[in-house]
């Protein structure tokens, strides 16, 4: 066994150890938002602050007011939203029959199809899926978003789905089975209820992807109305001047929600994602 | 229906479950893939009508092209320094968290945080920590006596390459931290405490008995980084969009510039096909490779 | 029983995305606007419709440029407000960065889904013209009271083939930017040619600043080694009897020795010390600064950098603007920089988006806006941004009328071969050659 001394110094050592993780992890974000409130004097100047006298909101109301961010994070949220919601539904559906009837020859190979399609890259299939969405006239709408990060979520969502029903007990739906009750309704009356956990970190899975995704946002829309958030970042890099505060202070507007989602839900998502992980 | 029999019943019942799930694929994926396959073989621009039939010119055009053996030597190193550096620091994060002790929710929350970021935020806060003149990593490296003048990080070519597997490793690695984690919390405690017992220490309980747990998640997580590091398009496009002078261009850099940039398509799916085959190649031994160990498992 | 199953999950798929595109929003705000495109179609103007008012219910598309928040966004919204209060259209604006501008423009081109109008880069217009996507604006433009105000050179800028396929919204040159202090307390006349930079050995160990720089990546590398060029009497694809253009480098041994000349400038440059060993990596957001800071005591930029008077005010006092160094008994040139504005020819408002490109290009318009860059002769300021500028004695030149995606990559690549991978200047060149003649093949404009 350990003597005491030495678990002692272990013990420092490991949180030492963390504390420099933790800053490498956070600091760019404590940089973001420094950058964000420093006044334009502090930004550019040879010896950068780690603190700022003077904090200013005027990056943020130009972000926001100015450059119609308002907007762009509407546009994200509800191409989140929806992505999210469509995502769950297929893959709870996926996730079940994954999950119950992995015998069935289709359900194998929808296993490995699967597998398979998230080694596709997206920037692989970037010219046919413009061409697609353009015969369907879906550029230019948020159709065309939605369906992309769909796709791009539906594997891995139904693996962490199918991981969680791996374990509920069978029987259950067996009993109630017997009793005359059909799939929909075991679905929706025993499964769903007992799924919430698993729901909300498969759910804030597709959230956060849809969010954070950038190529298909910059190709896809080339309307105002309709752009995202991350593809509106690049807007402040000008051609002859780069607006760092302006740009700090957005990414902080792009951070911001999905950091705060995590944090309240992050016990839930951690361990679906885990669990997805592992599977996929 | 209460006709069928309970076989067949099953089998519709799971044809149903996953068709919304392939529909999306076969649509969204499959067809564009066969698209990528097609187009390989035949002239076509994004912004001229088809000229038909290429045959392997397209391949050829590729395999002409004088920076095509450094963009594969680049994907690489790209993906073999991320991936290695991801699976260390997620594997010393790991066992720093595996233990009880106050403040470990909160610094696995802090930990996982990288991950959740936009890529176009990582990269462009890099970015501006890197800056030459007003960055705070050369402020602090000068400070502290270590580079004596400021440090083009991004922009000179010697450093571009390993800086951006730096920035993609700092962005990743948490995810191998949670995944370790959880395979850890499964390692009973019972086996642990027998082997110390036995007076193993802590560095061989390590090495003969967690570490072996582990094999079957990390074979699942370092053959999908492997995967998903090859093939990213957006965080290198962002911080130095391949460049300087092609120092950190991967093989989807390359695929992008043929299709958006000469807007040659047909050499661009060539690329893709070329690059698909090859990820195909690495998945098929995954696949094989895990069907062997959950075999073992049962 | 399953069937219910399908219906709801096909239910819930087609309501979410029938929400999706069935979404409007609209907060009335200039940028929030507005309908699909072509979405005017059939609605017609409201009864009560003011005489003069003539572009009531239509809507004009236009994709912009500006850096989002800058002053030049502010003024522009506030002049496309205004233009909509006057006419009566609705302008429906779309704000990219250039790159997205031009990969927009081509992919929406070959969709056959182009806006009405969009602000572009000189770069563009030969590529869009050979595309035959402009709108021919010839008769427009002549019938224009105003259109004396813009000189020969502008107007010969915004032409292919004698027609006028672009309306001007910025122009700019670039000059020699001078810390006049800098030289003046070294006793040191400020350079003239090549030469005179090159004499400047030691300079750096003497005083602790490089006397000059360069831009060895970025957008602006290509542009100052076309003027580079130009100094020395070769151009980057010459137009040849057949109307096509190609570069005669490599079968023309004088141009080749003459472009390797330019190139040994630049490594001259790095091998006497005379710019920073690190500006081979730097683009312009490096160079600009450094010499707004002082590090530099000269580089060649443009008139931007009196955006960052107010950040650096002390240090850029001295400023003052000449002619771009050139060689000994050559001629001075500098890059001319007129920015387009385009009508397409899928237009379906191509009305109302001339009327917005004039009122754009028209007086108010420029002073709010490009006051310190305007195309027009009679806008302008007194500061050296503007004045100065106009002063230098150098012809302005600009590229080849040619798609540039190409060749630009092609420029900045040979530069990096002679300073990152130890070509010789010989080799670059003749590199260059081929490799924009290749260029020019790709997109079928090399003359045979």
């Amino acid at each position: 066994m350990l003597s005491r001394k030495k678990r002692l110094f272990i013990q420092v050592v490991s949180y030492l150890l963390l504390i420099l993780f933790t800053l490498i992890c956070v600091f760019p974000f404590y940089w973001m938002v420094l950058s964000a409130i420093k006044p334009d004097s502090e930004i550019r100047s040879a010896v950068p602050s780690l603190v700022t006298a003077m904090p200013t909101g005027k990056n943020f109301s130009k972000v926001l007011f100015t450059a119609g961010f308002l907007k762009y994070i509407k546009n994200s949220f509800f191409v989140s939203l929806v992505a999210c919601f469509i995502s769950m539904v297929i893959a709870v559906m996926a996730g079940y029959a994954f999950s119950r009837y992995y015998k069935e020859r289709l359900i194998k190979l929808s296993n490995f199809a699967m597998l398979m399609s998230q080694m596709i890259p997206g920037v692989l299939l970037l010219v046919p899926l413009y061409m697609i969405m353009r015969n369907l006239g879906f550029l230019e709408s948020y159709i065309s978003l939605i369906l992309s990060y769909t796709t791009f979520v539906i594997p891995l969502c139904t693996f962490m789905m199918s991981s969680f029903f791996d374990t509920i007990p069978i029987t259950l739906e067996e009993a109630a089975e017997i009793d005359g009750t059909n799939k929909l309704q075991i679905m929706l009356k025993i499964i769903l209820p007992v799924s919430v956990p698993s729901l909300v970190s498969t759910g804030l899975y597709a959230f956060i992807q849809a969010w954070n995704e950038f190529m298909f946002g910059y190709i896809f829309i080339s309307t105002d109305k309709y752009r995202t958030l991350t593809p509106a970042i690049m807007l402040f890099k000008g051609s002859n001047v780069i607006d760092w505060g302006g740009l700090m202070a957005a990414s902080v507007v792009a951070v911001l929600p999905v950091t705060c989602l995590f944090l309240f839900m992050q016990k839930y998502f951690l361990s679906g994602l885990m669990s997805g992980s592992v599977k996929g | 229906m209460g006709k069928m029999s309970r076989g067949r019943r099953k089998k519709f019942t799971a044809v149903i479950m996953v068709a919304p799930a392939l529909i999306f694929l076969v649509a969204l994926k499959g067809y564009p893939l066969l698209k990528v396959v097609h187009d390989a073989f035949f002239k076509v621009n994004l912004i001229k009508p088809s000229e038909g039939f290429a045959g392997i010119q397209n391949f050829e055009l590729i395999f002409a092209d004088e920076r095509f053996q450094q963009t594969v030597l680049n994907t690489i190193i790209y993906t073999a320094g991320s991936v290695l550096g991801e699976y260390l620091l997620g594997m010393i994060t790991a066992i720093l968290l595996n233990r009880e002790f106050k403040g470990r929710a909160f610094f696995r929350t802090m930990i996982f945080i990288p991950w959740l970021v936009p890529i176009i935020v990582a990269g462009m806060t890099w970015d501006w920590m890197l800056n030459t003149e007003f960055g705070i990593v050369n402020y602090l490296l000068q400070a502290a006596h270590i580079t004596k003048g400021p440090v083009d990080f991004l922009g000179d070519a010697r450093y571009a390459m390993p800086t951006v597997i730096l920035i993609n490793i700092w962005r990743s690695f948490p995810y191998y931290t949670i995944s370790f984690l959880s395979a850890m919390q499964s390692i009973s405690s019972d086996l642990l405490e027998a082997a110390a017992i036995d007076g193993a220490g802590v560095i061989k309980r390590f090495f003969y008995i967690t570490l072996p747990q582990l094999k079957s998640v990390s074979l699942v997580i370092v053959f999908m980084h492997i995967i998903w590091t090859a093939i990213n398009f957006d965080f290198i496009w962002i911080l130095t969009e391949g460049g300087p002078n092609y120092a950190t261009q991967t093989l989807p850099i390359m695929i992008y510039r043929y299709s958006m940039k000469k807007f040659n398509v047909g050499a661009a799916s060539a690329l893709s096909s070329m690059m698909f085959m090859v990820m195909s190649l690495i998945f098929i031994i995954y696949y094989r490779q895990r069907t062997k160990i959950s075999e073992s498992l049962e | 029983m399953k069937k219910r199953w399908i219906s709801i999950a096909a239910l819930t798929l087609a309501v979410s995305l029938t929400a999706c595109s069935g979404n409007s929003s609209g907060t009335g705000s200039a940028q929030d606007s507005g309908s699909n495109l072509g979405g005017q179609a059939g609605s017609s103007p409201p009864a009560q419709t003011e005489a003069g008012k003539r572009g009531e219910g239509q809507t004009i598309e236009i994709w912009t440029q500006w850096t989002a928040g800058s002053d030049k966004e502010t003024y522009s919204l506030e002049m496309i407000k205004k233009f909509e209060e006057e006419t009566g259209y609705k302008v429906n604006y779309t704000n990219f960065t250039y790159e997205m501008l031009h990969e927009k423009i081509l992919t929406a081109a070959a969709g056959g889904n182009v806006p009405d109008c969009a602000y572009g880069l000189p770069e563009y217009i030969g590529e869009f013209y050979n595309m035959g996507i402009l709108e021919d604006l010839t008769d427009a433009f002549n019938s224009w009271e105003e259109k004396d105000v813009f000189s020969e050179s502008v107007v010969k800028a915004m032409s292919m083939d004698g027609k006028v396929v672009a309306i001007p919204n910025e122009m700019s040159v670039r000059g020699y930017l001078v810390h006049s202090g800098a030289f003046e307390e070294a006793g040191l006349e400020v350079p003239k040619t090549w030469e005179d930079l090159t004499a400047l050995e030691g300079h750096y160990e003497k005083y602790g600043n490089y006397p000059f720089e360069i831009t060895g990546t970025s957008t602006r590398a290509p542009q100052e080694l076309l003027v580079y060029l130009a100094q020395c009497g070769v151009e980057i694809a010459s137009l040849q009897e057949d109307g096509l253009y190609r570069n005669t480098w490599n079968e023309n041994p004088k141009q080749l020795a003459d472009a390797a000349r330019v190139f040994q400038f630049y490594k001259d440059l790095f091998d006497k010390g005379i710019v920073n060993p690190s500006a081979k990596n730097w683009s312009w957001e490096e160079t600009d600064d450094n010499f707004c800071t002082g590090l530099v005591a000269s580089h060649v930029s443009g008139n931007w950098l009196r955006n960052k008077e107010g950040q650096y005010g002390e240090t850029m006092e001295d400023v003052s603007v000449y002619a771009i160094p050139y060689p000994e008994g050559s001629k001075p040139y500098t890059y001319m920089e007129c920015k387009p504005m385009f009508v397409f020819k899928d237009s379906k408002n191509k009305e109302g988006a001339i009327e917005l490109m004039k009122a754009i290009a028209g007086k108010e318009w420029q002073e709010k806006v490009w006051a310190y860059g305007s195309p027009r002769s009679d806008v302008y300021t007194e500061s050296i941004w503007s004045k100065g500028f106009s002063e230098i004695e150098a012809e302005g030149i600009s590229f080849p009328p040619v798609t540039l995606a190409g060749v630009t990559q092609a420029m900045s690549d040979a530069i990096a071969k002679v300073l990152q991978e130890g070509k010789s200047p010989e080799e670059a060149a003749s590199w260059l050659s081929d490799a924009v003649n290749a260029s020019l093949a790709d997109t079928g404009e090399l003359s045979k």
